[in-house]
Order: C-alpha cells, then sequence, then structure tokens
C-alpha cells in the first residue's frame, strides 16, 4: 500500500515530542542523584506509577503487534494478551512489595540484596542487557515501520528520530521524565483505544463482495484431478479473459499451479486469480501480486508500484463476505452491502461468529533470475473459526496432533506468565514509589489499566479485519489504518500514539540498561566508587551508548522479521530471573552461589535453545527448519524449570561457605 | 554525598536514600551510630545492603518528620568521612543498630504483656536471619532463638509467611489454576473452545475474556483487603498494638 503522510498526524505527533521534550528538560533538576536519576527518588505518585506501568509495558508489540495478528489471523493474538495480562498476577501477588523492600536502583539490587556478591551484580546486569536488547530491536525496528506511514520518511529516519528524542528524555531527567512519558503514553492510548472501540461497535458490520473479482463457477474441466491449472489458456477461454502476455522474466508463474494471470482490462498490467475448487465447480479469486525485478523495482500486478497513470498499488484488503441472515434485510447507505447497525459489545462477537470472513494468505513464486514474486490471495473463512485458537502458525500445532507443538505451545505460555515479572524495565519501577503499599497499589492500577486494554485488542483487531482498510503486506499497522477507515483524525492520533508507543517502552528500556552498565557493573562488578554525580553522569553516558547501539540495530534489522523477539526476550527474562528472584524470597537456603548458577544457566540455556531453534533456522538464518536439532522453538517449559533446579541444587552444594565465599 | 539535600527541606526529609537512612538512624538508634563509627573496618560494606537493611524492613514511618537537630549529628558523622565506602559502611551498621533496638524493644514489650507473638516473632525471625548477614549483636540472636522456640504457642499455627503474603499467594494460586486450566484446554482440547456457551460466545471468548477480567477482580480483592496496610501500618503494626494494648490486626 502506499500511505499519504498525514500533516495532522505529523502534527500531534510532534505536539506530544515537544511536550515530552520540554518536560524532560523542565525536570531535569530533579535527577541530579542517583535516587533521582534511577528512581525518581521514589517519590512517583502510585496511581501515576501505575499508568506509568501500562505505558511501559504496552510495547508496539502489545499495540501493534496484537492488533495486526488478531486482523490477520483471528483469537490467536489474543492468546498473547491473555498471557502478557497474566504475567502481572506474578508481579503483583509475589514480586511486586518484596521488590520494593529489597532493591533500590536495579533488578541486581534486589537479587543481590542479602549477599553483596560481584557474581550477582554482574550476571543480572548482564542479563538485564540481554532482555533489553532483544526487547529494544523490535521497538526500533516498529518505530521505523510506523515512520514511513506517519510522515513520509524512510524507515532509518524513524529510528534515528526515535533513538534521538528517547535518548534526549532519559539523558534530561532519567526515570522521573521517562514516567511522565509512560504515563502520558499509557493514558492516551488506553483512551484512544476505547474512542476507537466505540466507533468500531457503532459502526458495526458490513459485507463487501465486490472488493475483488471471483470468477466462476467454471467448469471442472479447467484444472486436473489435483485442483492445479494445466493448460492456462483453457482457464482463460473458459474465464472469457486474455492471458497476460508480458513479464518474461516471470516464468515462476508458468510452474505454479494454482494461480493464472490475464491481461488487465484497464492498464497493461495483469491480473492475477488463484484457483478454488469447490463442489459446484472452479472459482478463480483475484489475488494481487508484488515483486521486486532485478533492477529493485517493485511491481503491482505487472506495473511499478505507485499511484500516478501507469502505475499501481496493492488494495486495502479485509472484508466480510457473508452476515447472518437476519441481516439480509439491512442495507448500507449506498445500498449495495448488507450491513449491521451499530452492535453491542457481546452481540459483535456473535454476528461475527455467524458470518463469513475473507482473510488474506500468501505464497512465494520463486522465478529463475532469483526474483520471487509475493502472491496475497482470498481465503473466505468461517467466522467462527476466527474467534478459535489454532489458525496462526505459531499456534497451528495445538491442532496438529504432535505433542511438540502442544509443548511448544504450553511453554510459550509459560514464558508469557512468567516473563512479565522479570523484566528489568518493569522491575525497576517500583522502586519509583516511596513503599510497598504503594508498588501494590501501582500494581494494581497497572493491572486494571493493561486488562482493559487487552480487552480492547479483541475488538480492535476483529474490527479490523473487518475493516476494508488492512495492508496486506504488513499487518502491523491494522489498528492505525481501522482509525483511518473511520476519521482521518482518529488516524493521526492513532498513529501519533502508535509512535509514541515505542517511546515509552524504549526510554524505560534504555533506563534499565543504562543502570544495569552504571550501577550493577561498573559500581557493582568493578568496584569503581563513583559520587553521586559521577554516577549519574556515567548512566547518562551508558545510555547515549545503548541508544546508539539500538539505533544502529534498528536500521540493521529494518527487512528481519524481529516481532519475536519479544518473545525471545520474555522466554529469558523468564528464564535467567525469575526463579532466582522467587527463590531468593521464599527458600531461605538459597545461596549466593546458587543465585548466580541460576542465572547464568538460565540465561545461557534460553539463549542457546532459542538460537538452535526451527524457529530461528527458518526466519532468521533462512535454513530449514527441519535440520534444526531442537524439538520446540519455545524454550520457557524446559529453562525454566532448568535454572530453578540449579539453584536448588547449587545451593544445597555450597550452603552457608556458598554464601559467604561468593 | 546528600548532606545538602537533606538539609535543605527543613524537617520533612525527602531525596536519597543516604538521607532516609540517618533520619531512621537519628530517630531510633543514635547512640548506636555514632558507635559505629569506630567500627568501620569490620563492616561489610554494601549500598545494595544498606537498602536492604532498612528497605525490607521499612522502619519509615516515624523517621519522616525528624527534627533537624538530631539529623545534624549525622550529617557531621558523615562529613568526617571523605570515602563513600565509608560512609556507606556508616550506614549500614546504622541501620543495624536501628534494628536492634527496635526488635529489643518490641521484644521486651510482648514480653512484658504475655502476648501471643506469633507474627512478631516472624518477623523478627526475619530481622535475624537479616542480620546474622550484617553481624547483628549477639544478644539479639538469643534473644530471638528463645522465642522461636515458644512459636508453637501459637494459635494461628501460620506458616511463617506474614498474612499479606498468605493472601496473595492464596489468590496467585487460585488464578494460576485457572490459567493452567485455559492453556492446557488450548493445548489439549482446541476443539473444546469452539462450543458457544453464552449469548452466542464461544468458550475461547468467554475463558478468555475471563481470565482478564479475574485478573483485574483479585487484584483489586487483594487491594481492598489491604486498604488499611500503608507501608507504615504494616511494619509498625507491633509497636501500634503494644501502645494500644490490641490484638494481632492479621
Amino acid at each position: 500500500m502506499i500511505y499519504d503522510p498525514s500533516i495532522t498526524a505529523v502534527v500531534v505527533f510532534f505536539l506530544f515530542v515537544g511536550f515530552t521534550v520540554g518536560l524532560s528538560f523542565y525536570l531535569g533538576s530533579k535527577a541530579k542523584s542517583s535516587a533521582g536519576y534511577f528512581a525518581a527518588h521514589g517519590q512517583i505518585p502510585w496511581f501515576i506509577n501505575g499508568v506509568a506501568f501500562a505505558g511501559d509495558y504496552l510495547s508496539a508489540a502489545s499495540f501493534l503487534g496484537i492488533c495486526g495478528m488478531i486482523a490477520a489471523y483471528g483469537y490467536d493474538g489474543f492468546l498473547y494478551s491473555i498471557g502478557y495480562l497474566a504475567g502481572w498476577i506474578v508481579a503483583l501477588f509475589v514480586i511486586a512489595e518484596p521488590m520494593k523492600r529489597l532493591g533500590r536502583f536495579t533488578f541486581a539490587d534486589a537479587l543481590d540484596a542479602k549477599f553483596n556478591s560481584r557474581g550477582i551484580k554482574a550476571a543480572a546486569g548482564i542479563s538485564t542487557l540481554i532482555v533489553s536488547v532483544f526487547y529494544l530491536i523490535p521497538q526500533m525496528v516498529g518505530a521505523g515501520v510506523l515512520i514511513q506511514p506517519l510522515l513520509g520518511f524512510p524507515h532509518w529516519v524513524g529510528v534515528v528520530l526515535v533513538g534521538c528524542v528517547v535518548i534526549t528524555i532519559v539523558v534530561t531527567a532519567g526515570m522521573v521524565s521517562t514516567t511522565w512519558v509512560q504515563f502520558l503514553k499509557g493514558s492516551l492510548l488506553v483512551v484512544f483505544s476505547t474512542v476507537l472501540v466505540v466507533l468500531v461497535l457503532k459502526q458495526g458490520f458490513q459485507t463487501d463482495r465486490d472488493a475483488f473479482e471471483t470468477i466462476g463457477p467454471l467448469d471442472s474441466g479447467v484444472v486436473n484431478a489435483s485442483g492445479e491449472i494445466d493448460d492456462a489458456g483453457r482457464v482463460a477461454v473458459a474465464a472469457g479473459r486474455s492471458l497476460f502476455a508480458g513479464g518474461d522474466s516471470e516464468d515462476g508463474w508458468l510452474n505454479s499451479g494454482q494461480y493464472v494471470r490475464f491481461a488487465s482490462t484497464v492498464d497493461d498490467g495483469f491480473d492475477v486469480y488463484k484457483v478454488d475448487v469447490r463442489s459446484d465447480g472452479v472459482y478463480l479469486m483475484e489475488a494481487q501480486s508484488q515483486t521486486v525485478n532485478a533492477d529493485g523495482v517493485t511491481l503491482i500486478g505487472g506495473l511499478p508500484m505507485g499511484d500516478q497513470e501507469g502505475e499501481r498499488t496493492l488494495q486495502p484488503v479485509g472484508q466480510l463476505s457473508r452476515l447472518p441472515d437476519e441481516f439480509s434485510s439491512q442495507k448500507s447507505s449506498d445500498g449495495d452491502a448488507e450491513t449491521t447497525g451499530p452492535l453491542g459489545p457481546v452481540q459483535f462477537f456473535d454476528v461475527l461468529r455467524r458470518s463469513e470472513v475473507v482473510l488474506w494468505g500468501s505464497d512465494r513464486i520463486p522465478h529463475a533470475d532469483g526474483t520471487v514474486s509475493m502472491v496475497y490471495y482470498q481465503k473466505p473463512t468461517d467466522g467462527a473459526r476466527v474467534l478459535r485458537p489454532g489458525e496462526h502458525p505459531t499456534f497451528a500445532g495445538i491442532r496438529s496432533g504432535r505433542w511438540a507443538d502442544r509443548v511448544n505451545f504450553l511453554s510459550l505460555m509459560l514464558a508469557l506468565f512468567c516473563g512479565t515479572a522479570s523484566l528489568p524495565h518493569i522491575l525497576i519501577r517500583y522502586y519509583t514509589v516511596k513503599d510497598a503499599a504503594a508498588a501494590r497499589k501501582s500494581t494494581i492500577v497497572g493491572i486494571a489499566s493493561i486488562g482493559f486494554f487487552y480487552v480492547l485488542t479483541l475488538y480492535l483487531g476483529l474490527g479490523a479485519m473487518a475493516s476494508g482498510t488492512l495492508d496486506v503486506t504488513n499487518s502491523n499497522m491494522a489498528a492505525p489504518l481501522l482509525a483511518r477507515g473511520i476519521s482521518d483524525l482518529l488516524f493521526a492520533i492513532i498513529s501519533a500514539i502508535a509512535f509514541t508507543t515505542v517511546l515509552g517502552t524504549v526510554s524505560g528500556l534504555i533506563l534499565a540498561s543504562s543502570g544495569a552498565v552504571a550501577h550493577d557493573l561498573l559500581g557493582g562488578v568493578l568496584g569503581i566508587n563513583f559520587s553521586e554525580g559521577n554516577q549519574v553522569r556515567v548512566a547518562k553516558i551508558a545510555a547515549v551508548v545503548v541508544g546508539a547501539i539500538s539505533i544502529l540495530l534498528g536500521i540493521l534489522f529494518q527487512n528481519l522479521n524481529v516481532s519475536y523477539l519479544v518473545g525471545w526476550a520474555f522466554s529469558i527474562a523468564a528464564s535467567a530471573n525469575l526463579p532466582a528472584l522467587v527463590m531468593l524470597l521464599f527458600w531461605k537456603r538459597t545461596t549466593a552461589a546458587g543465585i548466580i548458577a541460576s542465572v547464568v544457566v538460565g540465561m545461557f540455556s534460553s539463549l542457546g535453545w532459542i538460537l538452535l531453534s526451527a524457529d530461528t533456522f527458518g526466519k532468521v538464518y533462512g535454513i530449514d527448519p527441519a535440520s534444526s536439532p531442537i524439538p520446540f522453538s519455545q524454550p520457557g517449559i524446559v529453562t525454566i524449570p532448568l535454572a530453578l533446579v540449579t539453584l536448588v541444587v547449587v545451593s544445597l552444594m555450597t550452603g552457608k561457605n556458598g554464601t559467604a565465599n561468593s | 554525598m546528600n548532606q545538602i539535600e537533606l538539609a535543605s527541606d527543613g524537617n520533612r526529609v525527602s531525596g536519597s536514600q543516604w538521607g532516609d537512612v540517618l533520619c531512621r538512624v537519628a530517630k531510633w538508634g543514635g547512640d548506636g551510630a555514632r558507635l559505629s563509627n569506630g567500627k568501620l573496618d569490620s563492616i561489610p560494606v554494601s549500598v545494595s545492603a544498606i537498602l536492604f537493611a532498612v528497605e525490607s524492613r521499612s522502619y519509615v514511618t516515624h523517621a519522616r518528620f525528624v527534627e533537624k537537630r538530631s539529623v545534624s549529628a549525622f550529617v557531621s558523622i558523615g562529613e568526617r568521612i571523605e570515602s563513600p565506602i565509608q560512609r556507606s559502611a556508616v550506614v549500614q551498621y546504622a541501620a543495624a543498630v536501628v534494628q536492634y533496638f527496635r526488635v529489643r524493644r518490641n521484644i521486651a514489650r510482648m514480653r512484658s504483656k504475655n502476648w501471643c507473638v506469633d507474627e512478631q516473632t516472624h518477623r523478627a525471625r526475619d530481622q535475624l536471619s537479616f542480620g546474622e548477614s550484617f553481624y547483628f549483636p549477639r544478644l539479639l540472636t538469643e534473644e530471638l532463638t528463645i522465642l522461636s522456640a515458644n512459636r508453637s504457642e501459637s494459635p494461628s499455627g501460620s506458616s511463617g509467611l506474614p498474612a499479606t503474603s498468605r493472601l496473595g499467594l492464596s489468590l496467585f494460586a487460585v488464578y494460576t489454576l485457572i490459567y493452567l486450566g485455559f492453556v492446557l484446554l488450548n493445548a489439549f482440547a482446541a476443539d473444546t473452545m469452539e462450543t458457544v456457551v453464552v449469548a452466542g460466545l464461544n468458550l475461547a471468548i468467554v475463558y478468555g475474556f475471563g481470565l482478564i477480567i479475574v485478573a483485574i477482580v483479585m487484584a483489586f480483592i487483594y487491594g481492598f483487603a489491604l486498604r488499611g496496610d500503608s507501608e507504615s501500618a504494616a511494619v509498625d503494626r507491633t509497636s501500634a498494638e503494644s501502645r494500644d494494648g490490641e490484638g494481632d490486626t492479621k
């Protein structure tokens, strides 16, 4: 799709950025000491801190990723919402108050509270850095992805812009400004998502059967017994169309079997159709194709991508092809489509369950010259299927009957459950309130805000699924595009909020990382005794360095599918941090050596598992996933217990001596 | 060093942990803190340990407001020590002394009133285990050992966790079971999630929304149950009970 930069969006975005940066400079005087820089002097009111939790936690993965996944596949994205929220139960009931009591500035403080061990500081500091970097990369890449439709700038500009703004926020006033940015972002996100959902319900559903052409039924003899096309000319005759004669270099089409290209009747390009064999004959369903040719030019249906004459762009998608019978007599204002009119929050799901949705799949058509055509095709899907788990490739395994796939699912849900309470950038927020009671109250506010938002994600995603505004190449833009389908102003605001979503989360991550470097590694491990002012200065330098690295990684990984890196971060955090933290609180025989061993084993086993998994083989290395030596991709179900057992065994072996010696 | 911050805010101490620690020491253990100055070399130095000492026991209530005069004594100690490490050591020991006096006083009160000391004993035991790491005076250890030996007299027979933790862990266990049921259903009986259970909603949506709503409800229940349990109330309950002659409120 081609996005027109929205002036309103630009204005809204820069207003927000200007306000937050101005606020940061205004608050800068409160961050001259370590307590001020790392923990806002513990003076943040609990309600503000609770909403800031939401601003910190609801990253681009939550807002854009989950809504996009639901829009593209249905209910499966909501499984992430459930898992992400359930993790907060661990945070509230197990971690929140002890964390506040034990620590001071960083996660390592809490873990090392009883022991004064350099080993613990080193292990926890490194763990914080690894988790934060895995979390940072998708945020920065997401910033680049967002900047294109929002401001019309290239990807790298978005990454650099976010990086610079965040570094400014963090360096000027540390946790004070970070908290207020996160509070503003969290508030805006929840409020405007609510507005968007209300408008979606008010609008209801309507059918759109004409957005993409369906030809048929044709005689079943036009395809072979396997349902594939042997003679494209015969299909063209049956359909009353002419085959496309150009694009000789794209020879992969000839062997595709499932696709046929007809010469367009309106321009010099082609229309591609996918074969759909049904009981009453063969149908040809219009698809869309995108090819990057040997010269690097992007072609849509054989024509250069653009919105001028002689150019084409991918059409927005997301339709209902059928509504329940009771709405057959209700027509939209233009009289062509059936419409439901306003729907209640429960009726919304009931109607969708009894409707038919057109989802979109994709295929790769490789050509002899090394170029590849991507084909995006329609998948009419029963509404009941999009409201059940198991449609997304990540979760399809639960219906495969294979134990490894089921264990993979269990492992993912375990990592989500245990990961939240182990994320360093979340844990440091417990130090910004005055006492343990305030930590508890702010967690409750956080759970209410985040839980409410996650309820909204299902409405947003499913609303986008039927909005007719989706980008077939990029489901992450589902929520902003849903807003565009309703109002340009709302699109501008939601886009700006999406962008600031990145700001809030990245600032928390950079702050956690700078604390790990300055406080844990340089101060705690290397034993450099900074004065208050110097420690803050070193932390600010660390923030600039980590910010610069994250900018670099965001640009380097721009073409990589990085959304699953957030899942990696959860798995590593849950394996490395949670067993040690929980056992420190609940098992008196825990020793320093046990904690160090647990963090190290949890961190490296989960990291190693991930790097050797089939997912990584396929998505990162680009090699056959089947060659992975790991039976399933999600490590949590193995590595979390492994870290726990390691802690117990090492603690028993070292006993009190272990504590003292370490 | 934060003496300037400490002194600049009149009677109310805000800002650094160092300031907080000094104030607490000023209120509860002044003599001990001065005493500690001569024992610097024998004390392990750890900023995080100080925070554990202070924050984990959170004797903060009455230390929030202190007389400037009391603070100044400790400011002067800090000013004489140039090394941040040594300053840390002073504070660390000072915090330990605060707890020593505090626990000893509470134990004496409990004994004098012949109270059930169950919860207080737990707290004291926690302080003991903390104290061992920080070379608590042996006297305190002995006193607590005696009290711990009498723990079986406790009518509640509690697990040793504070009541707040027990409530939290109970809610946590309940939610974990509900979450586990959801995950297992999805993993091993995914088809059941398509079952329409109410108002045209399938089990996947009802259970999924249920998990989110239950989490929010449980969080509010937890908050409501502990609504009076501010930091000060929680940690100072012992002394409040001593003054008022009321029973264990948890």
